[in-house]
Order: C-alpha cells, then sequence, then structure tokens
C-alpha cells in the first residue's frame, strides 16, 4: 500500500465523525442520481413497452364505453370494462376505405377469480387476424389456445398449467408472458371462442347485465385499425367517426402522444430534480473539501517539510476521496436498488403511466455510471481543493499556521 | 554537505498596494558549514523563521538562490525538490506538528516511509526511532496519538522525525521551546553529535544554553542577518 493510500485510510478511520459526514453526503448524492436514472428509465421503457402492445393505427371503441375502461385505461392501468360494438357496425367499420387490416378484441371483466384478489379483464382476440397481441404472445407460447386454455399477464398470481376458474368453469393456464409495465400485465387472453363461452357463462350467471341486448356471437369491444400505405391515419379516423355514429375512433398515436406528454412532464421533473440535487451534492461536497483543506493546511505543510510532493498530497486527499465516495456510493445504490424495486408497484400506481422497470444489463450500467460519477466527482473536487494548497509555499502555511 | 544562500531576501506584502511592500528578509548571503552546529538568534519577527524556512525549500526568495550539493534549490521541480529535502535536510518547524491520525512512532517513521524504502530499512529505522525515544524520554509514548501528548513530548517527536533520515543537513526552529533544562540538554547534546558526525546544524533558538553548543552564531535584526559575537 502507498503511503499516500495509507495516509487516507488513516485519517477516514481515525477521524471518524468526519468521515462519516462526507460519506453522508455521497450517499444521498448516489442515491438520487441512480434512483432518478432508474425512474426516468422506467418510464420510457414503460412507453416503448405500450407503444408496441397498443401496435395498431386507429382503435375503435363504441361510445358506450364512456364512463367505463377505455382501451387506454385497460392498456395502462388495467381498469376494466364491458362494452360492445354490434356487428352491423363493425361491417361498416371494415368497409371504410383505406382499411389494410382490422382486429377484433372482446373485453370481459372477470368475476373475482381463484388467481387475483380483484376483477381482471379477460380480453379475448382472433389468432388469425390480431396483430396487436398475438406477436407478444408468440414469445412465450407458440400453440393454439385450446377452447378451455388462456394466457395471462405477468402479473396475475397463477402458473402454467395451473386452473383457473371464471363463471363456474376451469380453465388450464398455458402460458405467462412477459412484463410489460401496461395494465395488459394483469389481464388474462384467450380465443374469441372462449371468451364468448365465458360471456355466455357470466350472462347465464347473471353476474353481469352487459349482454343484454347484445349478440354476443358477432361482437366485439374494440376494432384496431391498421392503415394502408397512402392513406392518412387522420382521414381514415374522421371517415370512421362521421359515418358510423355509435363508435368513437382514435388515433394511437394521439393515445401514446397524450401518455408520451405525460411521461415527458414527470421524466423532465424528476430529471430536473435530480440535476439540482446532484447539484446541490457537489457544492456541499466541494464546502466540505474546502473546509476541510483549510482545516488541513498545517497537516499538509508538515507533510511537506519532512519531504512530501505536491502530487503526494493530492494523493492523499484523492485516496480519501476514493473510498469515501466507493463507501458512500455502494451504500447509496443499494439503498437506491432496495426501494426502487420494493416501491415499484406503488410508484407505478401513483404515477398512473406506463411503468416499467429496466433489464438486468440497464441496471448493471446504471449502477456502474452512478458509481463512476460519485467517486469521480468526490476525486475531482478534492484533487482541485488540495490543489489550492499544494500551489501554496509552505513556508506561507507555517506562517500562517503558526 | 554545505549549503550556501546568494542574495537571498524575502518581501511580503502588509495589506494591499505596492507601497506596503517590506522586506521580511534583506539580501543576505549565508553559508551552512559542514559540520558545525550554527545558530541565529533574534527578537520575535525579526525574520529567523522565513529565512529558514528559504533554506529548507519551503518558501521561494523573492530573489537570490540557495545552493546546495551545487544545485539550486528553487530551480529543481516540486517533485524533485521533494525528494531531496526528504534525504537531505532534516527540517523541525514550530509548534505542534504531529499528524493526527498517526500513532507518536508512525509520525517519526513518516520519512522513511514516505518514498517506499524496503522492510530491512523501515526496521532499522524503527529500532533507531526506539533508541531515540528512549534517550530523549518519550519511549513509552510509541504507540500514543498526538492528542494526548504534551508540548514537550510533542516537540521531542518532531526532534526525533528529523533525525531519522539521518539527513545531512538539520534545521531546526526553535527545537527547545517547551522543554525542561534536561531535555534542552539532551536536545541539545543529540543535535552537537550529529554536527560531529559531518551533518550540518542550524538553530534558531532563544536560548542562552544553545550558545554553549553553537559553533558559529548569527543575529537577526529587521530582516538583516549578520555575524554575532558572544
Amino acid at each position: 500500500m502507498s503511503l499516500a493510500s495509507s495516509l487516507a485510510s488513516k485519517n477516514i478511520s481515525r477521524k471518524l465523525s468526519r468521515s462519516i459526514l462526507m460519506t453522508v453526503v455521497v450517499i444521498f448524492l448516489s442515491f438520487t442520481l441512480f434512483a432518478g436514472s432508474f425512474l426516468i428509465l422506467s418510464l420510457q421503457r414503460g412507453l416503448k413497452s405500450y407503444r408496441e402492445r397498443l401496435g395498431a393505427d386507429i382503435v375503435v371503441i363504441p361510445n358506450s364505453s364512456k364512463g367505463h375502461g377505455s382501451v387506454d385505461d385497460i392498456f395502462l392501468q388495467g381498469i376494466t370494462g364491458n362494452y360492445y360494438i354490434s356487428a352491423k357496425d363493425i361491417a361498416k367499420i371494415e368497409a371504410v376505405e383505406g382499411i389494410e387490416q382490422v382486429s377484433r378484441q372482446f373485453y370481459l371483466t372477470s368475476a373475482k377469480a381463484s388467481c387475483c384478489s380483484s376483477r381482471i379483464q379477460i380480453i379475448g382476440i382472433d389468432p388469425e387476424t390480431d396483430f396487436t397481441i398475438q406477436p407478444w404472445i408468440s414469445n412465450n407460447y407458440k400453440g393454439t389456445l385450446a377452447a378451455d386454455e388462456i394466457i395471462v399477464g405477468n402479473s396475475v398470481s397463477a402458473a402454467v398449467s395451473d386452473h383457473v376458474k371464471f363463471y363456474g368453469r376451469s380453465y388450464r393456464v398455458a402460458a405467462k408472458l412477459d412484463r410489460t409495465g401496461t395494465g395488459l400485465d394483469s389481464a388474462v387472453f384467450t380465443g374469441m371462442d372462449t371468451i364468448r363461452q365465458m360471456a355466455e357463462d357470466a350472462g347465464n350467471l347473471m353476474e353481469t347485465d352487459a349482454f343484454t341486448g347484445v349478440n354476443i356471437k358477432d361482437c366485439a369491444s374494440a376494432v384496431l385499425i391498421k392503415v394502408k400505405d397512402g392513406y392518412q391515419i387522420s382521414d381514415v379516423t374522421d371517415d370512421i367517426n362521421i359515418h358510423i355514429t355509435k363508435v368513437q375512433a382514435t388515433s394511437a398515436r394521439s393515445m401514446i402522444s397524450d401518455i408520451a406528454d405525460g411521461l415527458g412532464n414527470v421524466s423532465g421533473i424528476i430529471g430536473f430534480l435530480v440535476v439540482l440535487v446532484f447539484i446541490l451534492a457537489i457544492v456541499i461536497l466541494a464546502v466540505v473539501y474546502a473546509l476541510l483543506s483549510n482545516e488541513r493546511r498545517k497537516e499538509f505543510a508538515v507533510l511537506r517539510t519532512i519531504g512530501a510532493s505536491g502530487k503526494m498530497l493530492s494523493g492523499v486527499m484523492s485516496f480519501e476521496a476514493l473510498y469515501i465516495g466507493s463507501a458512500g456510493s455502494v451504500i447509496g445504490i443499494i439503498l437506491a436498488l432496495i426501494l426502487s424495486y420494493s416501491l415499484e408497484s406503488s410508484i407505478k400506481d401513483s404515477l398512473e403511466l406506463p411503468y416499467l422497470i429496466p433489464d438486468v444489463p440497464a441496471v448493471i450500467l446504471i449502477i456502474l455510471l452512478t458509481f463512476l460519477i460519485a467517486v469521480l466527482t468526490g476525486i475531482v473536487i478534492s484533487f482541485i481543493s488540495a490543489g489550492k494548497i499544494v500551489r501554496k509555499d509552505t513556508g506561507l502555511l507555517l506562517r500562517e499556521e503558526n | 554537505m554545505e549549503l550556501r544562500c546568494e542574495n537571498i531576501s524575502r518581501l511580503f506584502l502588509r495589506g494591499s498596494g505596492e507601497s506596503n511592500v517590506f522586506y521580511a528578509v534583506k539580501p543576505s548571503d549565508f553559508i551552512l558549514c559542514e559540520g558545525k552546529v550554527t545558530e541565529i538568534i533574534g527578537r520575535s519577527g525579526s525574520g529567523k523563521t522565513t529565512f529558514i524556512n528559504m533554506l529548507s525549500g519551503l518558501l521561494t526568495p523573492s530573489e537570490g538562490k540557495v545552493i546546495v550539493d551545487g544545485k539550486d534549490l528553487y530551480s529543481m521541480s516540486d517533485e524533485d525538490r521533494s525528494l531531496f529535502r526528504n534525504k537531505h535536510i532534516g527540517m523541525i518547524p514550530q509548534g505542534q506538528t504531529a499528524l493526527g491520525s498517526l500513532t507518536v512512532l508512525e509520525n517519526i517513521l513518516l520519512p522513511v516511509r514516505m518514498y517506499g524504502d524496503n522492510e530491512d530499512r523501515l526496521r532499522s529505522c524503527s529500532n533507531k526511532a526506539i533508541e531515540l525515544m528512549e534517550r530523549l524520554g518519550i519511549k513509552e509514548l510509541e504507540e500514543v496519538f498526538p492528542k494526548e501528548l504534551s508540548g514537550g513530548e510533542n516537540r521531542r517527536m518532531a526532534i526525533i522525525r528529523a533525525l531519522i533520515n539521518d539527513p545531512e543537513i538539520i534545521i531546526a526552529d526553535e527545537p527547545t521551546g517547551n522543554l525542561d533544562d534536561k531535555t534542552t540538554a539532551d536536545v541539545l547534546d543529540l543535535l552537537k553529535e550529529r554536527s560531529v558526525k559531518g551533518s550540518s546544524v542550524l538553530i534558531v533558538t532563544h536560548e542562552k544554553e544553545a550558545f554553549n553548543y553553537a559553533d558559529i552564531i548569527y543575529r537577526m535584526d529587521a530582516g538583516d542577518i549578520r555575524s554575532y559575537n558572544v
């Protein structure tokens, strides 16, 4: 161990209260950096996932969905709803000019099921035509769903091969999907025939009056549309809204842009706070190191009289900053990691935005960057503080101290 | 090793403005002879400490040169000058100069460890430190931290630290301040012994007893250094 590093470790261990104070500042800095970055990345990843899940250019839902959950609510927050577009209106939608592909979805709110503490949304899709949910399902399940099989979102408490009961009938879990950070994580997916069977069961069990006057066999809750090349999404959307009165068409891009705006605002505030705390921590560190350097002028002068070079003195300060920075940032990062993971669902609920925690490589990258920034900040500040004293003649320091 | 000053001086600013410039040390020539004890006496504020700080390579003169072993101390780089000071100059500054986070023995061995000397030398220096501590009456304090030391014990620690590398030049600023008569005599004996072995010893002192150990005496008045006859 070099003299500079050995002196630094002795200074730290034998001036404990001073060392603890500085470590706390670094903990504060690294905690904020890590937690802030983690939060912003989770929101960005959530938005990306949401965009991928939505997939369509236009989403059409019935006017009757107002006051219930909208598609946006289901996708984003998992708020459930039962609303339906009649077969006649679906046919009209499909006949609008400029549509390349159409996919129907059927939504059904479950009665309390064995898997879940609250009602959940069951989404029926047609694997033949679906271009939004199916690609995501394909990541985890390649087969064809049987009539008594379902696929569950990542937050649903059921494992593959478990049996879950809906409206008195048991269904086998064929697959569990990857986490998306959206409301779809708490949804259950199945084929059109199966969900219609469930709807019939629900009606028979009088669990809901949502199907009164509805022809379950031909209706759908939402129609997702892909627009042909050469057609404007806004034109097709307007066309549907003008000519088909019982439905409301919304451009998916506008839904995403609303969320992106919200996310941009939240990210902006978090980013601003992170920068603010970072600047505050730098100022505190600079003041602490400047005070420390002043307090240690005599110590530095003595080291100079026995032959320490300026470089050596800067080395002592830098090693101290390295040790304190390493300890402080490791503690800060661990605290932030624990808090970020344990409060994941609370954060997601309170922000009401797509929230998907970063994958492991991204988390490792944030850890490394936070560690480097926290440690380097301390080293640079200590180096500057030491430099001011080192550049001064030792004789002048001794003269000032005596 | 002989240390020679050519026309060195040091100006300071008192407050601000050029009119407040004053000479702490007026342009002077000085030779610190090998194998002799040289003493500088003078009132407080006469410029003694400023003068010896320039001699030790700790304070850049406003003009002039400090030549040691044929080299101008102030034309060396900071690294070279620091290394030179560590290996050849034993400096005992005024006041309490122990590093608070190190024990007495660690403080004393600091100059040996500074440039990574080997374990054998560290061991022999450690034995030498114990001998010197015994001689100056602080042997039992080797594991003690400086805050527990009296002023006199602290001074003795600083003296042993300055001698531990067997420097050819020893510069001591009031080395016997805070010491009782017996310890003062022990310290002056020790410094005299070093000069007999060939070191150039410079002592700044107020102690009349120190005159008995001096080969050459200078007096400093208002930044002016002159030969002094007892």
